[in-house]
């Protein structure tokens, strides 16, 4: 019975992870993208995810 | 800082293509994004910050390359109008960065004459200076400064030499643009698209302007030219450019045996520690069945998508990408695909959506268009999982003509079948659809350079993590959903058939299963494509979580591979490698290619046409071979 509500969590956070992932996710992102266009973006937006820009700036002496 | 300076201060970096103005931005941000030794690496632009040494928070664009801001394709467009403010919440930059390739200083000189028209404050960074050096080239830097009235700053971006020099440099500027100017009267905006009487002016003063600099003209390349001989040699390299290929996927097979077999032993062993130590019940079949069949088995296939990216990242590196573009344009031409399409379709074996961005750097709509509808027939890394699998479970790994792998044969059969698709389908949209004249070809070839240890290191290990991270998410997440679909609800007590056939994914399986018998797919399948539309390896993983619930123990412990291997024929499994080579069984691609139009039509027109030829050749290719087979 303790296995079957572990279960239970397990499938309700994956199921809420993939509803965050692609809905809302997605309306947080254009929400901030309309308030805040000139902020740095977190990746290239190019979809695939494969460059990344450092979310502190670097510092020059 | 004077007390009107401009807050946190934007700049632009500007310059020709494949003159280093990303590693620049990655020298100065910190940032990592994607540099090649090839033009059209990017085609939007990237925002990253630094401080300077006096505090000023800087806020870095690096832009696509053009070799003047009168725009001809969507990406040079980006450049124009960031730099002329007309972006859309964008202000023109406070000051420009222009980026020139030291060995190639007359058309870097000739975008700075252009870009001071835009009345903002200029730095001139004279990249590849240690190339430039090798090679013989010289110019008086305090010569050149003077007479072109920029600062210039010598940078090698890729070693971070030059870059503190940069910031000052780029900090000196704004403080004394912003003390003659406020940011509310700043406007001294003069650049109008320059006719070609202009454009000829532009000329003669960069040529005046070297002349004075002393500009000692340096000797192209040996090696270059060496190798150039051979590569660009019309039967040579197109020789060379196959054999590459080749090479490139029987190493794909080969090379990353053992590591794939050590991580099936662990997923394998992992299982059956778990077997041992929980008690029977949900949780274990959760973890064992849903978590370490399905994502265990995406995560095989990790060696794999190393080694090809491995490759990828050379070729890249290397400069060799702008030749094989070189080499495809006649056989692209013929088909009526432009040249330039060639790194946007090469761009698409990793991801097809970067491959659909990089065609932005075409100029031409028709010819961009029929790009973007062909870039999801080249395979790309997300159907490596799926060819292996199949590959490895229906074709034996024998030795052919003594050199070749059978299996890396198949693999290299199938990245062929797609680009014959690719040109195929671009010849008849040429031809009927989307008709227009042909444009040459008219790209700078890189010179060649060694491959960066460093570079590919780093984009090999950013590869694995993005795949890794992905499995550990949303592939996960949804192995877990697949696994509640396939054993709830329980079966009833005089159940005759497997527990799999009562859930609602049987449920599911079975009801979209008379649609996808005719090409040979059965009900298990048809709940694998169903989460892979998201993503295509995640139909892999579905594969393992359906068949480890349903499947027999034994062949559950022999892996994946052997359990399709008993429960598909032939036929079925190469209509399911056929399906893959068209299928759009990728969400992501068809939203950036819907950005990329800035429509539906074509993401529709797109979704349609791949499905109907994939499902057209599954077709044929399930009933052929049954024919044969039986």
């Amino acid at each position: 019975m303790s296995q079957q509500i572990i279960v239970y969590i397990i499938v309700l956070i994956a199921a809420v992870y993939l509803v965050y992932k692609w809905k809302i996710q997605k309306m947080i992102s254009k929400k901030l993208n309309k308030n805040e266009n000139k902020e740095p973006a977190s990746s290239c937006g190019s979809g695939c995810g494969s460059c990344s820009t450092p979310s502190k700036p670097k510092k020059f002496s | 800082m004077s007390s009107n300076s401009f807050i946190n201060p934007r700049i632009a970096l500007v310059g020709n293509p494949n003159c280093g103005k990303t590693a620049l931005f990655n020298a100065l941000t910190g940032a990592r994004q994607k540099v090649a030794n090839y033009s059209g690496v990017t085609v939007e632009k990237k925002e990253g910050v630094f401080v300077g040494p006096q505090g000023t928070k800087v806020r870095v664009l690096d832009l696509p390359g053009t070799y003047s801001l009168r725009a001809r394709s969507p990406d040079e467009a980006v450049t124009r109008d960031i730099v002329l403010g007309k972006f859309v919440d964008e202000s023109v930059p406070d000051a420009i960065v222009c980026v020139a390739d030291a060995t190639n200083l007359h058309l870097g000189l000739r975008l700075v004459l252009e870009l001071k028209k835009v009345g903002k404050p200029i730095i001139l960074a004279l990249n590849m200076m240690d190339v430039a050096k090798k090679r013989g080239y010289d110019i008086d830097l305090n010569i050149l400064s003077k007479e072109i009235g920029v600062p210039v700053i010598p940078t090698i971006a890729i070693k971070k030499n030059g870059i503190n020099d940069l910031v000052v440099a780029v900090e000196k500027e704004i403080e004394k643009y912003s003390a003659e100017n406020t940011p509310n009267n700043n406007s001294n905006m003069q650049w109008k698209e320059p006719v070609a009487q202009e454009v000829r002016a532009y000329h003669k003063e960069v040529e005046r302007i070297l002349c004075a600099a002393h500009r000692k003209q340096g000797l192209a390349s040996e090696w270059t030219k060496k190798l150039d001989s051979i590569l660009l040699h019309p039967v040579l390299g197109i020789l060379t450019l196959f054999a590459i290929l080749f090479v490139v996927f029987q190493a794909v097979f080969i090379l990353p045996e053992y590591p794939k077999e050590l991580i099936e032993t662990g997923m394998a062993s992992l299982q059956a520690w778990i077997g041992h130590i929980m008690p029977d019940g949900a949780l274990k079949s959760l973890i064992n069945d849903g978590v370490i069949a399905g994502v265990g088995g995406v995560l095989v296939f990790v060696p794999q998508i190393i080694t090809l990216f491995f490759f990828i990242l050379l070729l890249e590196d290397s400069g060799y990408m702008a030749r094989a573009a070189f080499l495809m344009d006649k056989l692209m031409g013929g088909v009526g695909l432009h040249g330039k399409a060639f790194i946007p379709l090469l761009s698409s074996f990793a991801c097809a959506i970067p491959g659909i961005m990089s065609a932005r750097t075409i100029e031409n709509k028709n010819d961009r268009l029929i790009t973007i509808l062909i870039a999801p027939l080249m395979t790309c890394s997300a159907r490596l999982p799926v060819y292996t699998l199949i590959i490895a479970a229906f074709i034996p790994s024998v030795t052919l003509f003594g050199f070749a792998n059978s299996q890396g044969l198949v693999m290299f059969g199938l990245y062929v079948s797609g680009i014959l698709a690719g040109l195929i389908v671009a010849f008849i949209l040429k031809t009927f659809f989307l008709k227009g004249e042909l444009h040459p070809l008219l790209m700078e070839l890189p010179t060649y350079k060694l491959p960066r240890i460093k570079n590919v290191a780093l984009g090999l290990f950013e590869r694995s993590i993005i795949f890794i991270r992905r499995a550990g998410t949303i592939i996960l997440a949804l192995m877990v959903i697949i696994w509640f679909l396939s054993t709830y609800p329980a079966p009833p007590a005089n159940a005759t058939e497997p527990a799999i056939d009562y859930s609602f994914a049987g449920m599911i399986g079975k009801f979209f299963e008379p649609i996808l018998t005719p090409i040979g797919f059965n009900w298990q399948i048809a709940i694998a494509l169903i989460p892979g539309m998201a993503a295509r390896e995640v139909a892999v993983a579905a594969l393992g979580t359906v068949y480890s619930i349903s499947g027999n123990e034994e062949s559950v412990h022999q892996g994946l591979a052997s359990a399709i291997s008993h429960s598909w024929g032939l036929p079925t499994a190469l209509a399911f490698l056929t399906w893959y080579i068209f299928a759009p069984q990728c969400a992501s691609t068809l939203a950036v290619a819907k950005r990329e139009t800035n429509s539906w039509i074509w993401p529709t027109i797109m979704f349609t046409y791949l499905i109907g030829l994939a499902y057209f050749a599954a077709f044929v290719v399930f009933n052929v071979t049954k024919y044969f087979v039986g």
